[in-house]
């Protein structure tokens, strides 16, 4: 019931099932992992297919927080996830949001913490952000091709301020290509959403983050 | 043929001399430059002016401005122009509202904080709409259609669809979600006002002077989604367009974002004109599988700002040709600026405008030729 509430955005119905499963004695953590991610898998595999669009996926995430508010205080301790950490935003002068939202929520969903800095953000934020928040992974978006080159201006400050090595930078927007990506210092480019986190999740597997 | 007679050809489907090149005006300062650039052929899109007016009794609007302070050189630059925000809020019988803006890329207003913040907004976002009088005020709108003269058109920009208004106006996409999903009801409430004092306005614009109306729809499938296109944005369109029919103008929608998903629905609207249209990367739709699939409507795209910015002058020049190969004949097709396609302050930017005016002049005398070199 948790997966089919999550894939059909019936956000009362995944409330119920996650209440009727701690009252069934379901183990937390299993109603979590087979019941809302699997759901939520099931969500971005449509997304990528072109069968859901971003106001199916959004409200699918938020029936998966709803959910995640029941079930998660009666986790173990052991049991919390805390796949890594990201911060993410789209570049000064740049106020689109789509492209990061929709990896902020499958981020979310798949167990990272995300700082999510907004829109618009300048560069000094950016790397103020790196040095205080520690996260494992920069991600940045950009929409316009009069702000791509801003991508750049982040990675050469987290540079200057030694900075980069401790993070790993992942960039994405429509104009972008793997090409300029490279270019600007990046690790890696992603074409849509579902890669990045993909990228992302392959990263902290793997240990490649800090 | 003169400019303005050459777009309105195109856009009636009749036969123009050349395949128009247009730019709006805020994107091309007065300047010697530009007055070159018209010389040359380029011509203008005039968005600013309207043929209504706007009466809200019983809504006491307040704004506060947040001036930027930026040096005069800055002023067209997008990262300038966002640190201007405007903050409003709206005082009703019913309760208060309030939202905050940025100038957006284009300069326009570019919502940061939504009106619809809670339930409870919803009421008084639709007492406002409902209270809302418009009235017909073509005297301005006139005086700009004679001041663009041959130069171009004067188009009468109007707001979003209800449905499109509801996602990026007045709650965002993340609300928008949500309410879709969770409250119906109220979701349901708000079109219908919406849609109700919309088609008041549209009637108005019928009997208005303005030949060619943009209804601004900021349109992206991924967003949108066909589901919502259908049972939404289509019916609708069909409205307007038969109220605008009626008086012989000409209906256009910006539909600037990623439209594959939404290719055959599109063609099936009423809509006489899809402007804006931005082909790959930005947007996802080739040109050619457009054209096919919107054999009715007139495209009216812009050039690719990855194409301006990446390329040297001659790379401008060969993606103006390949464009104009790729669209031959070239009936029902204008090539337009309908973004930033550079730094408005750069010589670079007035060379790219340049170079494609030229590119356009020399190649581009109706109908194309597919062996365009």
């Amino acid at each position: 019931m948790l997966r089919h509430g999550i894939v059909n955005v019936d956000i009362v119905g995944v409330r119920k099932a996650c209440e009727d499963a701690l009252t069934e004695g379901i183990s937390p953590l299993k109603a979590i992992n087979d019941g809302l991610l699997e759901g939520m898998y099931v969500v971005g595999e449509k997304f990528q297919a072109g069968e859901y669009f971003l106001t199916e996926l959004i409200a699918a995430g938020a029936a998966m927080e709803e959910g995640l508010k029941i079930l998660e205080p009666h986790l173990q301790k052991c049991e919390m996830r805390n796949t890594g950490k990201i911060v993410l935003g789209t570049v000064e002068g740049d106020l689109h949001s789509i492209g990061k939202d929709i990896v902020q929520m499958l981020l979310r969903t798949t167990g990272f913490e995300v700082i999510d800095l907004g829109v618009d953000v300048p560069a000094q934020k950016f790397v103020e952000a790196v040095r205080t928040q520690k996260p494992a992974i920069l991600g940045m978006s950009a929409l316009i091709t009069t702000t791509m080159p801003e991508m750049g201006k982040v990675i050469r400050r987290l540079q200057e301020a030694g900075l980069k090595r401790r993070v790993k930078a992942i960039v994405g927007g429509a104009p972008l290509s793997k090409e300029y990506a490279e270019t600007i210092g990046a690790d890696a480019y992603s074409p849509d959403a579902v890669t990045g986190v993909e990228m992302c999740r392959l990263w902290v597997k793997q240990g490649d983050c800090q | 043929m003169k400019m303005k007679e050459r777009i309105l050809a195109v856009l009636r489907r009749e036969k123009p001399d050349r395949i128009p090149f247009t730019i709006y005006t805020f994107l091309l300062p007065r300047s010697s430059i530009e007055r070159q650039l018209r010389n040359m052929g380029l011509s203008l899109v005039e968005l600013a002016v309207s043929v209504y007016g706007i009466n809200t009794p019983n809504v006491k609007m307040e704004t506060a401005e947040n001036l930027a302070s930026f040096s005069l050189d800055d002023r067209y630059t997008c990262i300038a122009r966002q640190k201007h925000t405007v903050d409003r809020t709206y005082t009703t019988p019913t309760g208060r509202l309030s939202d905050r803006c940025k100038w957006g890329y284009a300069a326009f207003e570019w919502p940061i904080e939504w009106v619809i913040k809670d339930l409870g907004d919803y009421e008084v976002v639709k007492y406002v709409i409902d209270n809302t009088e418009y009235f017909p005020n073509y005297e301005d709108f006139v005086k700009m259609q004679n001041s663009m003269g041959d130069d171009g058109i004067a188009v009468m920009m109007t707001p979003k669809s209800p449905l499109q208004s509801m996602l990026l106006d007045l709650m965002g996409y993340t609300r928008f979600s949500l309410d879709y999903y969770s409250r119906r009801h109220e979701f349901e409430d708000l079109y219908a006002v919406l849609r109700k004092k919309q088609l008041e306005m549209y009637k108005i614009i019928a009997d208005s002077p303005a030949e060619v109306v943009l209804m601004d729809e900021n349109l992206n499938g991924m967003v949108t989604g066909p589901k919502l296109f259908e049972k939404y944005c289509m019916p609708f369109y069909e409205e307007v367009a038969q109220i605008l029919h009626a008086k012989e103008k000409i209906l256009m929608a910006h539909m600037d974002g990623k439209l594959k998903c939404l290719r055959d629905l599109i063609g099936k609207t009423k809509i006489d004109v899809v402007e804006a249209f931005t082909p790959p990367p930005i947007g996802d739709l080739q040109i050619e599988e457009a054209r096919i699939a919107w054999k009715e409507k007139v495209i009216w795209a812009t050039f690719p700002a990855t194409s301006s910015l990446e390329r040297d002058l001659d790379g401008v020049e060969a993606e103006t040709l390949n464009i104009l190969r790729r669209v031959a004949p070239g009936d029902g097709f204008i090539m337009g600026v309908t973004e930033d396609i550079g730094d408005i302050k750069s010589t670079r930017y007035e060379e790219v405008l340049a170079a494609i005016t030229e590119t356009m002049m020399k190649h581009g005398e109706y109908p194309l030729s597919e062996r365009l070199s």
